[in-house]
């Protein structure tokens, strides 16, 4: 029986991968096929719905990933070499850490993983567009927004662009919108934000949760005094109608699993990881490398 | 003689080890290969197909008289596919896929591939270099070597049920 190339190709590209990266060793040549730009970009676009798996920044220079949120609670330990605090958001499998102390930014590769990383400068408003496979930085457009507040903020990526909340710079007008840098054109766009969202407080983060954008207001549990937090969520990107809100009540500094369909809320205990966790992200598996295509 | 409106039209296809299928035109013409004969007018007497033997083609009439029996509506239809695909083993598959290439019908393409990827997903190395018929270029020094490269890759892989 022989299954023509082609058609393997296309099957080993809905592989987890895991799975594509046990099978490397198959053969030379499918190493070689397995590890074109052609494959790891198909791959990537044919993960229709890929598994969120969950990244959690614990301290003694540990990092855990979970890879089912939903069954498992057996966490994966991932020893590094400096300390890191902070997981300033991950795109298409890579994840971004953060060292406050030695202010230094590091592209960690979780499982095989991405070629570009983005930055907004520190207080002018450009945006500067690093790019890892040439090493170098370009100043790519002067941005209509004050984005000098979204400088420590996780820029939030999905749909092929970088959202942050940022004023825009017309005078009066403080009001934050949603600036989303479209990272092929290189150029900025508005997201529409719900109607109930008033965006003068400075509790708002922006997050992708499920493939979808959405907006989180830690506000009320700081002014009102109870644990309820307020997440909108996106369903279609682009389209203010789609945005739906849903409230969260959780007590303390604890980690929660909250179900969107069930809207049920439970503890997550981890197995192995330490009850203090100092931040956390969402990610997904892809074969994307930082330092792909370097000699 | 032209058929009256509204009769259902039966089409006859023939598989390479010469069985003989009827099934119903509008079933039949998910396959672009039969539309395009349809379409041609080559379609009068029997549809030779000769990528396909008489298993595999009895199969895919199942599926295109089921799939076709749903009305649109995407969930049901991927219900069906699932449970249609799900008591096929790898060799069944791998005919299918064929079947489906060579008959072009793109949603059981899509369906089988993604079954067969399912399937093998935590399967050893070993078990698909066997299923597919890949040779094993690497010197004993080179598997070791890329094997210790992906060493993560290794973890929960299930124990060959084939030998």
């Amino acid at each position: 029986m022989a299954i023509p190339e082609e058609l393997m190709i296309d099957i080993f590209s809905r592989l987890p991968a895991k799975s594509v990266g046990r099978f490397r060793c198959l053969s030379k040549l499918w190493r070689e096929i397995l590890s074109t730009p052609e494959f790891i970009k198909s791959h990537l676009n044919l993960q229709t719905n890929p598994q969120q798996n969950l990244l959690l920044v614990a301290a003694l220079n540990t990092i855990h990933t979970i890879s089912d949120v939903k069954n498992g609670t057996v966490s994966r330990k991932i020893q590094l070499i400096d300390e890191w605090e902070e997981a300033i958001g991950s795109c298409d499998g890579l994840v971004l850490l953060l060292n406050e102390k030695s202010e230094k930014i590091l592209i960690v590769v979780v499982s095989y993983y991405d070629t570009d990383e983005y930055y907004p400068d520190n207080f002018d408003t450009f945006v500067d567009v690093y790019c890892v496979k040439k090493g170098v930085w370009k100043r790519v457009d002067n941005s209509p927004y004050d984005l000098s507040s979204a400088r420590r903020c996780t820029g939030a990526c999905v749909s092929g662009a970088v959202h942050w909340l940022a004023p825009s710079k017309k005078q009066g007008d403080y009001r934050s919108v949603i600036a989303a840098f479209d990272l092929a054109r290189e150029v900025f766009d508005e997201i529409p934000v719900p109607n109930d969202v008033s965006m003068d407080s400075g509790c708002y983060q922006l997050v992708v949760l499920g493939g979808c954008l959405c907006i989180t207001d830690a506000g009320r549990s700081l002014h009102q005094d109870n644990n309820k937090t307020d997440i909108w969520i996106m369903h279609e990107y682009g389209m203010a109608e789609s945005w739906t809100k849903f409230t969260i009540d959780c007590g303390g500094e604890v980690l929660l699993v909250y179900n969107l369909k069930e809207k049920s809320l439970k503890n997550m205990v981890v197995d192995g990881a330490s009850a203090y966790v100092l931040d956390g992200c969402v990610f997904v598996e892809s074969l994307l490398s930082p330092c792909f295509g370097a000699p | 003689m032209a058929a009256e409106t509204g009769t259902p039209t039966t089409l006859t296809l023939k598989s390479n080890d010469d069985e003989l299928f009827s099934v119903a035109e509008s079933a039949a013409i998910l396959s672009v290969t039969i539309r395009n004969m349809v379409e041609d007018g080559c379609a009068g007497g029997v549809i030779p197909l000769d990528n396909v033997d008489g298993k595999t083609l009895a199969s895919v009439i199942t599926y295109m008289n089921g799939i076709s029996a749903i009305p649109a509506d995407e969930e049901k239809k991927k219900s069906y596919r699932d449970k249609f695909l799900s008591d096929k083993d790898f060799e069944t598959l791998a005919d299918m896929v064929l079947a489906a290439n060579y008959l072009n019908m793109s949603c059981l393409m899509d369906a089988v591939s993604a079954k067969i990827a399912q399937v093998m997903e935590k399967k050893s190395v070993g078990w698909v270099r066997r299923k597919f018929g890949i040779e094993n270029d690497y010197t004993p020094e080179e598997e070791a070597a890329v094997k210790e490269e992906h060493k993560w890759t290794f973890e929960g892989v299930e124990t060959d049920d084939d030998n």
